[in-house]
C-alpha cells in the first residue's frame, strides 16, 4: 500500500484538524443540506394524520404496557411512528416481520435517490475517493456519518438499516483513522450495507477481503517471517467465535500466518488502489494447524479456510446469536433462546433472516424487557415519531459527539457498547438535545409540523398529541401529567411552549427506552 | 508536526472534544462564580484529609518497555533492533535519561523527571494483571474489576467499590467520583453518586431560559420515580449541575508555572486539577489515554509512541507542577494498562500484545523517586510463554497498599474480592 502510505501524512497530520472540527465542518460540506424529498416526507406525514386516534388508541394497550405487535415495531425500527404502528396493525405480527425481513421488496428509490445526489462520495471506489477528496476527507466523513442519520431516520427499510447499524459495530472501523475516509465508505456499502440480512459467511468474508478492516487492524503488515496478531485475534474474539473460546494464543498466532501476503493494491500492482490483493511472495506457505485442524492449502486459500472454520463453528453462532438477543430483545438473554437462534444459524449456513426470525418471534417478544436506546437511537426515534424535517445534521452530530455516539467515531474494534451501565450514565446531552434541537427557538434543525403544535389547542389535546404520535398512545401517567402541568402554568402556549413540550417529552425517562 | 508525529493524532484522537464546546454550548445556567476562587470559598463542607484518587488508565497496551527502558538489559537491545532506545551513555541524541542505574526514562517522558526526582513519582515494573488473556477487552475490564478470569463475573468495578464500602468524605457527597470521558469507565462502575462527565466545563441544562425552571423541575419530578440506573443517574446529574456551576472552570489558572498541553488528556487533567482543588469532595476521578495499540511502526523517537509518551508525561508532569506549587500533594494518582507488548518487536517496527508491564502512582505520600521491581530480566528462560516481560508484582499490591495508608480503607477484600489474592506490602508509600 504504497500509495496509501503515502498519503498517510496528508491525513493524519495536518488534516487530523479537519476531521476533528467534522461537527462544523467548515464551508461546503458542512453547509450542505441533504434535501429531504418532499413527497417522501409528505406522504408518511400524511398517512400519520389519516390514522385515527381512535383506531390507535384502540392498538394501544394501558399506558406503560406494550403488546407484541408493538413491541415488534420499536425493535425492528429505529423508532417507532404512527404509520408504522398503522402497518403492524394492518399486517398482524408475523406478516409485519415478513414485510420488514423481505427489504427488498420496499421501494425506497426515493430516499436513495436523494442520497445519491447530495452525498457522492458514496457510491465511490477507494481511487475515486482518494482522487477527489484527498485534501478534504472531511466530505466523504460528514456524508458517510449524514447519510446514516438520514437512513435511519427515513428508511422504509427499517430492520434494514437497524442490522446495519448492529453490523456497524460488530465489524467495527474507526473512521477517524488512517486512510479511513476513503476506504471505510467502500466497506460501508460493500460490506455491510450488501450482506446486513444476507449470510453471515458472505459478510464475514467481504469484511476479511476488504481494505478497511484489512488497514484498520494491520492486516496489510502481516507478512512471512513477521506475522503480525492484531487481525487474527479480532477476527477470532470480535468478528467470530468470541474472547478466549476454543483456540489460543498459539491458534492466534497460526490464523495471523495463513493470513500473510494479504493486503491492498497500492496502484502499482495489476489491481486497482484500494482493492484487495494477495502478494504470494510475503505468504508464509508452511503447514499451520488452527484449532486442532490442519492447514495446508496454500496461498490465499490458507485464509479462506480458516475464514470457513470459523464460519462453521457453533462457538460463532452462538456469539452472534447472543449479541442479536441482546440488540432486539434484552440484556440478559437465556441460554435456551441463545440456542435456538445458534440452531438456526448452524442449519441454514448462517443466514441472517433465519437467526432474525428465531430472535424475533412473538412468543420471544412477549417476555422482552425494556432497554435504553443509546443517544443516536434516542434521536433517530424522536424524529421518526415527529416526521420531522431534519434539515441540520451538523447540528445533530454535536449532539451524537457530546453523548459519545457518532457513528463510526468508536476507536477500539469492538464497537459502541450495547449495554445499559455504559450508557445510562450519561444523560445530560440527551436532555439538552431534546430541550434545544427540537426548538426553533434554540436554533434547533428541524420542522416540526404536526397537527397538535398548534397554540389554539388546549393543553389535554397537545399532550394527546405528543402521547399519540410519540409514544403511541403509551405515556405513563406521571409524564402525561407533568406535561399539562407543564403546559398550564406560567405564560399561555405558544408555538414556543409547545416544542419545549415536546423537548420535555422526548428527554422523559419513558422515551429514553424502548 | 512531523508526518511521523501525526500518526499518533489519529490514533490518540477521537475527534477533539474542545472543537465542539461552544457551539452549542452558550447556555450555560446561572452566574459563574466570579473568575477562579480557589479553597477558601468552598472549603467549608470538607474536611477530608482522605487523598483524592486519580486513575489513569493507559488503552490499548502501553509498551512499558519503551516508557521505563531496562536500559541495561542486553536482551532488550538484541529483541528490539529497531525500536530500542540507545543507551543514557552514548552519544545519540535521543537516548535514554538515567533513573537508577538499570532503569531509564524514554525522552519523550522528560517531563515527569522533576516528579521522579522530587520523590513524587514512582515507577513500579514488571507489574501488572496476571490474568493470562491477551484480548484488550478482557484485560481492561479484569483490571478494572479488580479480577482475574477464575472469578464470578463482576460489574463494578474497584474503585467503584471502594467508594461503595467507605462513607462520603464530604458532608454532602453530592459528587464523590467523576469518569472524564462519554461513558463511565468500569473503574468506576458502582460508585455512588458517580458520573461520567465528558467536559466539567460544559455541564449544564440547556434550552429556553424562561422554561428552565420548570423543565428542571418536571424532569426532577419524573425521573426520581423512574427506576435505577436512570434515577440515580438523573439526581447526581441535577445535583453536579448546581455543583460544577459554581466552579468555573473556564477561569482556571494553574499554578507554578504548569502548562498543561492543549490536548484532551491535558483539558482531562487540567480539569481534574481544578476540580480537585476546589474541594468539592469529589474522591475519585478516572481519565483515560487510548491509542497505545502499536502493531506497527510505533516509533519510540519520532513517531506514534513518541506523541503518547509525550501527551502522557507532558500533562501528567504539569498537573504534579500545579497542585504540588499550590501545597495539594494530597493525592495519588496511579497509571495502569491493560499489558505490556511482547519485549520481541514485530516484523512491522511494532510489537504485539504481550503480559506484564508497569504502573506509575504520584502523589505527596508515595515513597517515589525510584524504581520499585522485582525484575524478572529478558533471557529467553526468563519470559512469560517465552515471550513477554513476567509479571513479578500484582498490580492490586499497589492499588491496596495507597487505599489502604492514604484513603484509610483497609478492607481490601471488598475491593479485590478474588479469594485467591492476598495482596502484599511492596512500599508503595511513604
Amino acid at each position: 500500500m504504497q500509495e496509501m502510505q503515502a498519503v498517510r501524512p496528508g491525513f493524519t497530520g495536518p488534516q487530523a484538524p479537519v476531521l476533528r472540527r467534522v461537527g462544523r465542518l467548515p464551508g461546503a460540506a458542512r453547509s450542505k443540506r441533504m434535501v429531504v424529498p418532499r413527497a417522501l416526507l409528505d406522504e408518511q406525514l400524511e398517512a400519520a394524520k389519516r390514522v385515527r386516534r381512535r383506531r390507535l388508541r384502540a392498538m394501544s394497550s394501558a399506558p406503560g404496557k406494550v403488546t407484541a405487535e408493538q413491541r415488534l415495531v420499536q425493535r425492528v425500527t429505529m423508532g417507532q411512528n404512527r404509520v408504522e404502528m398503522a402497518r403492524v396493525e394492518e399486517l398482524g405480527y408475523q406478516r409485519y416481520l415478513d414485510y420488514q425481513l423481505d427489504y427488498q421488496a420496499i421501494d425506497d428509490s426515493e430516499l436513495e435517490d436523494a442520497i445519491a445526489t447530495a452525498f457522492p462520495s458514496l457510491s465511490m471506489s477507494a481511487a475515486e475517493l482518494l482522487t477527489r477528496y484527498r485534501e478534504n476527507q472531511g466530505v466523504p466523513v460528514f456524508e458517510l456519518i449524514a447519510s446514516s442519520l438520514f437512513r435511519a431516520v427515513y428508511s422504509p427499510r427499517q430492520l434494514y438499516e437497524r442490522m446495519v447499524i448492529f453490523w456497524s459495530d460488530h465489524f467495527s472501523i474507526h473512521l477517524f483513522s488512517d486512510a479511513q475516509p476513503f476506504l471505510k465508505p467502500v466497506d460501508h456499502r460493500e460490506v455491510v450495507r450488501r450482506h446486513a440480512l444476507g449470510k453471515f459467511p458472505d459478510l464475514l468474508s467481504a469484511s476479511a477481503h476488504g481494505a478497511a478492516m484489512m488497514v484498520y487492524l494491520t492486516n496489510d503488515s502481516n507478512v512471512k517471517g513477521s506475522p503480525n496478531e492484531n487481525y487474527a485475534r479480532e477476527l477470532m474474539e470480535l468478528h467470530t467465535v468470541g474472547v478466549d473460546n476454543g483456540y489460543s494464543q498459539k491458534d492466534v498466532r497460526e490464523v495471523a500466518r495463513c493470513f500473510t501476503g494479504w493486503g491492498v493494491a497500492n496502484g502499482r500492482n495489476s489491481s486497482p488502489i484500494g482493492e484487495f490483493f494477495f502478494d504470494a511472495r510475503q505468504h508464509d506457505e508452511r503447514t499451520k494447524r488452527v484449532m486442532g485442524r490442519t492447514i495446508a492449502e496454500g496461498g490465499i486459500g490458507d485464509g479462506e479456510r480458516v475464514l470457513e472454520i470459523l464460519s462453521n463453528s457453533r462457538r460463532t453462532a452462538k456469539h452472534l446469536a447472543r449479541k442479536l438477543l441482546v440488540y432486539f430483545h434484552g440484556y440478559e438473554p437465556r441460554k435456551r433462546d441463545v440456542n435456538r437462534v445458534a440452531n438456526a444459524y448452524m442449519k441454514t449456513g448462517g443466514d441472517i433472516q433465519a437467526m432474525l426470525r428465531q430472535v424475533l418471534k412473538r412468543g420471544r417478544m412477549e417476555r422482552a424487557q425494556p432497554k435504553l436506546k443509546r443517544p443516536f437511537h434516542l434521536a433517530t426515534s424522536a424524529l421518526r415519531g415527529l416526521f420531522a424535517d431534519l434539515n441540520r445534521p451538523g447540528h445533530l452530530f454535536d449532539y451524537l459527539f457530546a453523548a459519545g455516539h457518532l457513528p463510526f467515531n468508536w476507536g477500539p474494534p469492538n464497537g459502541y457498547p450495547d449495554s445499559e451501565a455504559f450508557w445510562s450514565g450519561f444523560v445530560l446531552p440527551r436532555w439538552n438535545w431534546a430541550s434545544t434541537f427540537l426548538n426553533q427557538a434554540t436554533g434547533g434543525g428541524v420542522d416540526i409540523d404536526l397537527p397538535f403544535v398548534d397554540p389554539s389547542l388546549s393543553a389535554a389535546r397537545i399532550v394527546d398529541g405528543i402521547n399519540g404520535y410519540l409514544f403511541n398512545g403509551a405515556l405513563t401517567a406521571a409524564t402525561e401529567a407533568s406535561l399539562l402541568d407543564f403546559l398550564k402554568s406560567g405564560k399561555k402556549i405558544d408555538k414556543n411552549k409547545i416544542h419545549d413540550a415536546i423537548g420535555l417529552a422526548v428527554a422523559s425517562p419513558d422515551f429514553q427506552e424502548f | 508536526m512531523s508526518d511521523d508525529e501525526c500518526k499518533a493524532c489519529q490514533e490518540y484522537s477521537q475527534i477533539s472534544r474542545r472543537n465542539f464546546v461552544g457551539l452549542s454550548a452558550g447556555l450555560v445556567v446561572g452566574a459563574l462564580a466570579p473568575g477562579w476562587l480557589p479553597r477558601v470559598v468552598y472549603a467549608g463542607s470538607d474536611s477530608s484529609s482522605r487523598d483524592v484518587i486519580v486513575s489513569i488508565f493507559l488503552r490499548g497496551g502501553a509498551d512499558s518497555l519503551s516508557m521505563v527502558v531496562p536500559y541495561a538489559e542486553d536482551n532488550y537491545y538484541q529483541l528490539r533492533p529497531t525500536l530500542a532506545v540507545p543507551r543514557p551513555d552514548g552519544d545519540d541524541a535521543n537516548r535514554v535519561s538515567d533513573l537508577d542505574g538499570f532503569f531509564g526514562f524514554s525522552p519523550s517522558m522528560a517531563p515527569l523527571r522533576e516528579a521522579y526526582d522530587d520523590g513524587s513519582l514512582l515507577v513500579v515494573h514488571a507489574c501488572g494483571s496476571k490474568d493470562p488473556t491477551r484480548s484488550h477487552f478482557e484485560a481492561m475490564r479484569f483490571m478494572e474489576a479488580g479480577q482475574g478470569s477464575g472469578a464470578p463475573t463482576l460489574e463494578t468495578g474497584w474503585l467503584g467499590r471502594h467508594l461503595q464500602a467507605t462513607a462520603s468524605s464530604s458532608s454532602e457527597g453530592v459528587l464523590r467520583a467523576v469518569g472524564i470521558g462519554a461513558g463511565l469507565q468500569r473503574t468506576l462502575a458502582g460508585g455512588p453518586n458517580t458520573l461520567p462527565i465528558a467536559d466539567l466545563d460544559d455541564f449544564g441544562l440547556e434550552g429556553r431560559a424562561g422554561t428552565r425552571k420548570e423543565r428542571r423541575a418536571a424532569l426532577e419530578e419524573l425521573y426520581a420515580a423512574w427506576d435505577d440506573p436512570l434515577r440515580t443517574s438523573a439526581d447526581s446529574t441535577m445535583r453536579t449541575v448546581d455543583l460544577l456551576r459554581r466552579i468555573g472552570f473556564r477561569g482556571y489558572k494553574p499554578k507554578g508555572g504548569a502548562r498543561y498541553p492543549e490536548n484532551d488528556f491535558g483539558y482531562a487533567l487540567k480539569s481534574a486539577a481544578a476540580l480537585i482543588k476546589a474541594e468539592v469532595g469529589v474522591e475519585a476521578i478516572a481519565i483515560d489515554l487510548s491509542g497505545w495499540d502499536t502493531h506497527e511502526f510505533q516509533g519510540n523517537l519520532d513517531g506514534h509512541m513518541d506523541y503518547l509518551m509525550m501527551t502522557f508525561a507532558e500533562s501528567l508532569g504539569a498537573f504534579h507542577k500545579d497542585l504540588f506549587s499550590d501545597d495539594m500533594t494530597d493525592i495519588s494518582v496511579v497509571v495502569m494498562s491493560e499489558f505490556g507488548r511482547n519485549v520481541a518487536e514485530n516484523g512491522s517496527e511494532g510489537t504485539d500484545h504481550g503480559h506484564g508491564g508497569m504502573m506509575l502512582a504520584l502523589g505527596g505520600g508515595i515513597a517515589g523517586g525510584r524504581v520499585l521491581t522485582d525484575w524478572p530480566g529478558l533471557a529467553d528462560r526468563d519470559l512469560y510463554q517465552g515471550q513477554d516481560l513476567e509479571i513479578t508484582i500484582d498490580y492490586r499490591d499497589v492499588l491496596v497498599e495507597i487505599l489502604e495508608r492514604r484513603v484509610g480503607n483497609s478492607n481490601w477484600r471488598t475491593v479485590f474480592p478474588d479469594s485467591s489474592y492476598s495482596p502484599r506490602t511492596r512500599g508503595v508509600t511513604v
